[in-house]
């Protein structure tokens, strides 16, 4: 039996090991119901990608928290000042390269892979997207699906899940008399 | 005048005059012959020449191979017909291995009511009479009595304040009332859990509609009438092919579609997520998951009718 450092069937657990082990690459995925998932692209939805069309990489913009007056004043960031939180455009947004999104740490991250961003905060959330509990998946349910993101339903600067008109109501059974429903109508 | 008075009792008279006169051997043959030419004639073909083979009918599950091809066909046929559409029945197997399960998120549903307009226009229900599988409930915050529910709301934006909204469809349930009460057999429990109707087995008595815990049994007091350019023409015998007058449906879980792989229409409808579907066999599948893992809870537990549609609060 040679020495166990040179097992190659060892050599080979640890080879697989280290593939499997949670990394850039696969986050995109292991964490897929199906191997054929695809989760819906973000560049293609949003109106002013790409960023450095406007924005040259060597600009270096005023790093400092305020209020923006100017461009981009319609974008309310989700911690905004009203609440008092301290989140503004250079948490989420790397500086210095706009075609990318930032984590905590600094690293970039593409637009199309947001909800790695999204997640670091919103832990569970971000669980239970994983898992298909909260939100989107159309296509198959034994087979390829497609997967919303999360700023497809949630727009990162102003995340709250907008009120929507509700389809008509189910019509009045015929001879019955129309009476005020129980929660009353029209509001 | 007495006779125009008394209407009931002239016609009384007149019966019992008529019954007294012995019928002429001659006057009866004639009468008859007339009267069988008369029906004879009385059956212009509506819609196809009258045929035995169709008028006995097997109970779909009787039905040959041989049997389905040539009844889909007819059915196809008088579709096209009726309504100048050219629809294809199909008849998906149930799946092995395969019991469905639905999961519905309470803490998401916004009762903006996507799911019940993508039904009907994914199954060819009535649009006059109206016909909707899926009732979409509008409960005040804090209780889970349906006596305080509403599914007439109508309103400018929804989720109201203080409200939350509970949709329901068939549940599909593993013990259900309405194939234990139905007195010929026409629905029965598949073995994927897709609680069926063979539609021209039916006989339209909706014993079904009064057992139903969750009023989820619709039934057709009209011939269902429905726009040809808004038919759905990928259709299948046991769920959306267009139902005739006198027949009783409701919610299959899209069958043609689930047993294909791909989701209810209802579910690829709803803007929020909040339903969920899958195989509860598969111990990896996001609803076996939600099981065991969320809050849920049954309609109607105490009934005992063991549904496969799960609400749960996130």
């Amino acid at each position: 039996m040679p020495p166990m450092s040179y097992n190659p069937l060892l050599l080979l657990f640890l080879a697989a090991g280290l593939a499997a082990a949670p990394g850039r690459a696969a986050e995109g995925e292991t964490w897929k119901i199906h191997p054929e998932d695809t989760v819906k692209r973000r560049t293609s939805e949003m109106e002013m990608y790409k960023c450095s069309d406007c924005h040259s990489e060597t600009a270096d913009f005023n790093p400092n928290e305020r209020v923006l007056k100017d461009e981009h004043d319609d974008k309310r960031v989700h911690f905004g000042e009203e609440k008092g939180e301290n989140e503004w455009c250079f948490s989420c947004h790397k500086q210095g390269n706009y075609n990318r999104l930032k984590r905590k740490s600094g690293k970039e991250l593409g637009f199309n892979q947001s909800y790695v961003l999204c997640g670091a905060c919103h832990g569970e959330a971000y669980r239970d997207w994983k898992l298909n509990i909260h939100g989107r998946r159309v296509g198959f349910w034994n087979g390829a699906g497609k997967i919303a993101s999360c700023a497809e339903c949630h727009d990162p600067h102003d995340p709250a899940f907008k009120a929507m008109k509700p389809e008509k109501p189910p019509a009045w059974p015929r001879g019955k008399k129309k009476r005020r429903t129980v929660q009353g109508n029209g509001e | 005048m007495a006779n125009k008075k008394q209407p009931e009792k002239r016609l009384e008279e007149k019966v019992r005059n008529r019954l007294k006169t012995p019928v002429d051997r001659r006057v009866f043959l004639k009468r008859f012959l007339q009267g069988a030419a008369l029906l004879a004639a009385g059956f212009p073909a509506k819609s196809e020449a009258f045929s035995w083979k169709d008028f006995f009918q097997k109970h779909y599950k009787e039905m040959t191979a041989e049997d389905k091809k040539r009844i889909f066909a007819r059915i196809e046929r008088e579709t096209k017909k009726r309504l100048g559409v050219s629809v294809t029945l199909k008849d998906p197997p149930p799946l092995d291995g395969v019991e469905y399960a639905y999961c519905l998120n309470l803490s998401k549903c916004i009762g903006c009511r996507r799911c019940v307009y993508a039904c009907v226009r994914e199954n060819n229900t009535s649009r006059d009479p109206e016909i909707q599988y899926i009732k979409v409930l509008e409960m005040p915050k804090g209780s889970l009595d349906v006596e305080e529910g509403d599914i007439y709301y109508d309103a400018k934006k929804v989720p109201r304040e203080g409200k939350f909204y509970m949709p329901v469809q068939c549940h599909q349930c593993t013990n259900p009332p309405c194939v234990k009460v139905c007195p010929v057999e026409a629905t029965w429990r598949e073995k994927d859990g897709i609680v069926v109707i063979d539609y021209d087995w039916c006989i339209g008595c909706r014993y079904c509609e009064a057992a139903c815990p969750y009023e989820a049994r619709r039934f057709n007091f009209a011939t269902p009438a429905l726009p040809p350019a808004e038919i759905n023409p990928d259709q299948s015998y046991l769920s959306n092919r267009i139902r005739p007058r006198g027949v009783m449906e409701k919610c299959t879980f899209c069958l043609h579609r689930v047993r294909e792989g791909r989701y209810p229409a209802c579910l690829e409808a709803c803007p929020t997520g909040s339903r969920k579907f899958g195989n509860i066999l598969d111990p990896k599948s996001e609803v076996r998951r939600i099981i065991e893992e969320k809050r849920i809870f049954v309609f109607k537990e105490e009934l005992k009718t063991h549904p496969r549609f799960y609400y749960f609060f996130d």
